[in-house]
């Protein structure tokens, strides 16, 4: 089975199919053993959900799938994973070989839970006003269409700060009204309910009547089918911050003590239920425990380098303050989006347990009115076919795995239930181990978590052929029409004997396994003191290649199988990637770059690591090109997308054509035709994209040229550009991937001589 | 006395001054391209400035804080919030790019007559020398306004504001050296 087919199918991505029966052969084999998971990728061969609630081994707990056995005249099914016998239960009494469940012939079924609905999802909206008057319009106007796209029983919140917070009534009032905080105090979250008067919990405010309801958190959590006309009335009442903001000083902000107003709002009146806050961010908080950065503005935003030697004096009690709002919201099953615009930073770096741990999205963007932004909320927002938000919530993973392997651990958007069991290793931790089951605050069908595994066989126990190892993964969820679903999906994969390399080598996924290691790299780079990733990434790297590659006598005999073949150059563009080189890009850059790179799927990460470039010209249709300077032609068009931005690139001559006017020209339709092509491919790729892609249009040799260069390989820098003539370089003293590439071979056969 | 013993510590790496520089100028004029090579000696081909970054780079006995600034038109906005308490700034011009030279003077211009910057010394680097078509140090000061400057010398000059150009081509690794001792004095 190939890998894509088994993706379609599960939604699953192994870095290899086959494995190691030991655990020595499995370190020797150096890639990690994992799995990328979309666990609710739409899948088209998918049965129809089942209504019943599934079967489990009384043993292990793991659900009933196709790899059980079963024994219809004994009445018992045996489980894959501990060999454990179990009774079939009365409503499977007719099972037998020619009539199986649906749960018992696909490898992932959803189950649709009989429990009572949940009710509808809330969104808490937290308002920045310390912006200018335009950008306050535009963001305003941003949550008026937010809330006419959004199912007209959604509950909704608005919280808007500025030096302090204010909480707004939406409902059983007549006038606009608001509690207000004081922004630069530190309120536990018990203070914020006291202040606010949130006593009442979750049912009795939501289904209560009007009479026990008033005095709780419902004043402030309306559906938007009751309070559309409040909440527009006190939007437009809404003034930028009226607190007088000194010369050379920035405007006092409070994010923090407003998302923790938020938080507490959907604690006291939502826990359990699916909520996200929502918060649109201008600049970085200069009050409260959240302070990044003084009120002065000679105090500057803290850089990379101010991190590493600890010259940023706000830094970790900031950290340490969003971190505390991180495990309220996940304690309660909600989840922190953070839409930040601004030219400068406003503290992402700090705030990033609050998204990545809760599921959220970063987005930013130079300012509100900016389509990086207004986009982005509008399809942030937007239901699908069946008129529903396009997210589930309050959900968790849990994975079930057969005794040879035991689980290393996750990374993706998740935060550890902290539940351990005999499957959870004790000696290795690949992201947030030591547990066998995540929760997911809010999840969508691009959540993409990648699980690390531990083979433990001894080396010498007995292989027996055709054993398999099994996987099973568990995921529960709130959908957003308010029923309960389980989606399960179960994997077999095969063993192999230390001695047969090949079959190993030749069942490995290099797409799979370069964004697994990438992952893994970017976790070790934020979690590891003084940790040197480039280091490791190219031990790896010669390890992994003096394992499963060819050698001669001579360098050029050096070969890697054809599914390999591209995985050295992805770990050459990882390296020079925005994820692991942190020069040029600003701390809140970073948390938003990883943060994408940790919850996207397999394509859409690569994608990120190594950008697809497509040539287009007069001669032959488009076709996709080298990730090289060399793809520079004065008379052809490129379009590189990186993920995050999509650009046009216009060689030299057709330039020039195209400045002269020519395509105006109806004798030059070609020229036309040839300009439009990569524009509206580009246009369709950011139509599809969360979030909104940046797009840009650059001539060769001009400065916006510089999102391409800086994305190719430098096969002809500026140290070489005698022998070229006229073709474009790249000033650069960064080694080409051919120079690479050698170096990695030399190195690679060195290490097999030696061992 | 002192001034031997300063030399050999900060020879020695244990005594810097310490300084808040900006690299301003248009986007493309070589502002992260120079920050790489302060702080590396490499030559990096980056992707254009979004949000201001900082880094710590050592010339001479002089320790900056250098921010790289965004220079596309948006991200000068910016500029203005990081004018308090700066030492000096280094003004870059792409010396090939003739169509942008009036732009490049404008916001040289703007720099030069704001009240916060009243003091502080300028370093304009005419980068790019080594390309076909470079505009001359003559014609760049002709362009740019700057006729009348502070003079290359070693000797500081007193209650003027130090302005001052310098050629220079950054892929080249000329040039800019001179500049920054030249301001290093004003420092």
């Amino acid at each position: 089975m190939n890998f894509s087919e088994l993706e379609e199918r599960d939604g699953l991505r192994w870095s290899a199919l086959i494995w190691p029966w030991s655990r020595l052969e499995a370190t020797r084999s150096v890639i990690p053993f994992a799995a990328m998971y979309t666990p609710l990728k739409n899948l088209q061969n998918m049965p129809p959900l089942l209504r019943y609630e599934p079967v489990n081994c009384k043993t292990c707990t793991t659900l009933l799938n196709p790899y059980c056995r079963i024994d219809p005249n004994q009445k018992i099914w045996m489980c894959p994973f501990c060999s454990g016998r179990n009774p079939i239960p009365p409503q499977y009494s007719e099972i037998a070989q020619n009539n199986l469940p649906a749960e018992q012939i696909f490898t992932t079924v959803e189950y649709m839970l009989p429990r009572p609905m949940a009710p509808p999802p809330a969104f808490v909206f937290v308002l920045d006003t310390c912006v200018s008057d335009a950008e306050l319009r535009v963001a305003k106007e941003s949550l008026m269409k937010a809330i006419s796209l959004v199912p007209p029983e959604t509950i909704v919140a608005l919280v808007s700060f500025g030096k302090n917070v204010n909480v707004h009534v939406l409902g059983f009032t007549d006038s606009v009204k608001s509690y207000v905080l004081r922004g630069d105090k530190d309120y536990t979250s018990q203070n914020i309910k006291d202040l606010l008067n949130l006593g009442i919990i979750g049912s009795q405010a939501v289904q209560g009547g009007q009479s026990v309801a008033v005095q709780g958190a419902t004043r402030f959590l309306q559906p938007i089918s009751e309070c559309e006309f409040m909440f527009t009335s006190v939007l437009e009442d809404l003034d930028k911050d009226p607190w007088p903001v000194k010369q050379n000083q920035r405007p006092k902000r409070c994010n923090y003590t407003a998302l923790s107003v938020a938080v507490a709002l959907l604690e006291s009146s939502y826990q359990g239920y699916g909520a996200r806050v929502v918060a649109l961010l201008g600049g970085p908080p200069t009050q409260d425990p959240g302070k990044v950065v003084k009120l002065e503005l000679g105090d500057t935003l803290r850089s990379h380098a101010d991190i590493e030697r600890d010259y940023a004096p706000f830094y970790r009690k900031a950290v340490k303050a969003f971190d505390t709002i991180a495990t309220r919201a996940v304690n309660a099953g909600h989840t922190i989006d953070v839409f930040s615009c601004s030219l400068d930073q406003v503290g992402l770096y700090e705030m990033r347990s609050c998204v990545d741990r809760t599921g959220g999205y970063f987005v930013t963007s130079e300012a509100f009115s900016h389509p990086m932004f207004k986009k982005s909320f509008e399809m942030f927002f937007k239901s699908n076919a069946e008129g529903k938000l396009n997210m589930g919530f309050q959900g968790s993973m849990e994975i079930h795995c057969s005794r040879e392997i035991k689980i290393a651990g996750v990374i993706g958007p998740v935060a550890s239930m902290n539940k351990s069991g005999n499957n959870v290793s004790q000696e290795v931790e690949y992201g947030i181990g030591g547990t066998n089951t995540w929760r997911l605050c809010s999840l969508d069908p691009s959540t993409t978590l990648s699980a690390y595994f531990e083979v433990v066989n001894q080396h010498s126990s007995a292989f027996r052929e055709g054993q398999y190892r099994y996987v099973q993964f568990v995921t529960k969820y709130q959908h957003a029409d308010g029923t309960y679903r389980c989606r399960v999906s179960t994997n077999a994969g095969l063993w192999t004997e230390g001695s047969n390399i090949n079959q190993v080598r030749s069942s490995i996924d290099q797409e799979a396994a370069a964004v697994l290691v990438a992952r893994l790299s970017v976790w070790k780079t934020e979690n590891e003191e003084a940790f040197d990733i480039l280091r490791w990434l190219d031990r790896k790297l010669i390890h992994m290649c003096s394992r499963f590659a060819t050698f001669g006598e001579t360098k050029e005999a050096f070969s890697l199988p054809v599914n390999l073949s591209l995985y050295p150059q992805f770990m050459f563009n990882l390296r020079r990637s925005q994820f692991l080189q942190v020069f040029n890009y600003s701390p809140d850059e970073t948390a938003y770059y990883r943060s994408y790179l940790n919850r996207e799927n397999t394509e859409n990460a690569l994608l990120m690591i190594q950008p697809t470039l497509i040539s287009y010209n007069m001669s032959s249709p488009p076709a996709p090109a080298l990730l090289d300077v060399s793809s520079i032609k004065p008379d052809s068009i490129l379009l590189l997308d990186t993920f995050f931005y999509v650009i046009v690139f216009c060689g030299e001559r057709i330039a020039q054509w195209r400045k002269a006017g020519y395509h105006e020209d109806p004798q030059y339709a070609a020229l036309k035709a040839l300009l439009e092509a990569p524009k509206d491919d580009a246009a369709s790729i950011i139509e599809e994209r969360f979030p909104y892609s940046r797009y840009i249009e650059a001539d060769e040799k001009g400065s916006q040229a510089r999102f391409l260069l800086a994305k190719l390989n430098p096969s002809i820098s500026y140290n070489n550009e005698e022998q070229v003539g006229q073709q474009s370089l790249i000033y650069t003293d960064d080694a080409s991937l051919q120079v690479f590439m050698d170096a990695l071979k030399e190195q690679a056969q060195q290490s097999v001589q030696n061992s | 006395m002192f001034e031997w013993f300063w030399n050999i510590l900060s020879s020695l790496g244990l005594y810097y001054k310490n300084a808040k520089i900006l690299f301003l100028g248009l986007d493309n004029a070589g502002k992260t391209t120079l920050m790489h090579i302060l702080r590396d000696d490499r030559l990096v081909q980056a992707t254009p400035t979004q949000q201001p970054t900082a880094e710590e780079v050592i010339i001479g006995s002089v320790r900056f804080r250098a921010f790289d600034l965004g220079g596309h038109a948006a991200a000068r906005q910016v500029w203005r919030n990081y004018y308090t308490t700066v030492d000096a700034v280094v003004f870059l011009v792409d010396s090939c790019d003739r169509e942008r030279f009036t732009e490049a003077r404008q916001e040289l211009g703007q720099l030069l007559d704001d009240t916060n910057l009243a003091d502080v010394p300028f370093l304009v680097l005419g980068n790019k020398i080594d390309l076909a078509g470079a505009a001359s140090e003559d014609e760049l000061r002709q362009i740019l306004g700057l006729q009348m400057t502070t003079g290359k010398g070693t000797v500081a000059v007193q209650d003027v504001r130090p302005l001052e150009i310098f050629m220079c081509s950054l892929v080249r690794k000329i040039g800019y050296g001179d500049g920054f001792r030249w301001v290093s004095q004003y420092i």
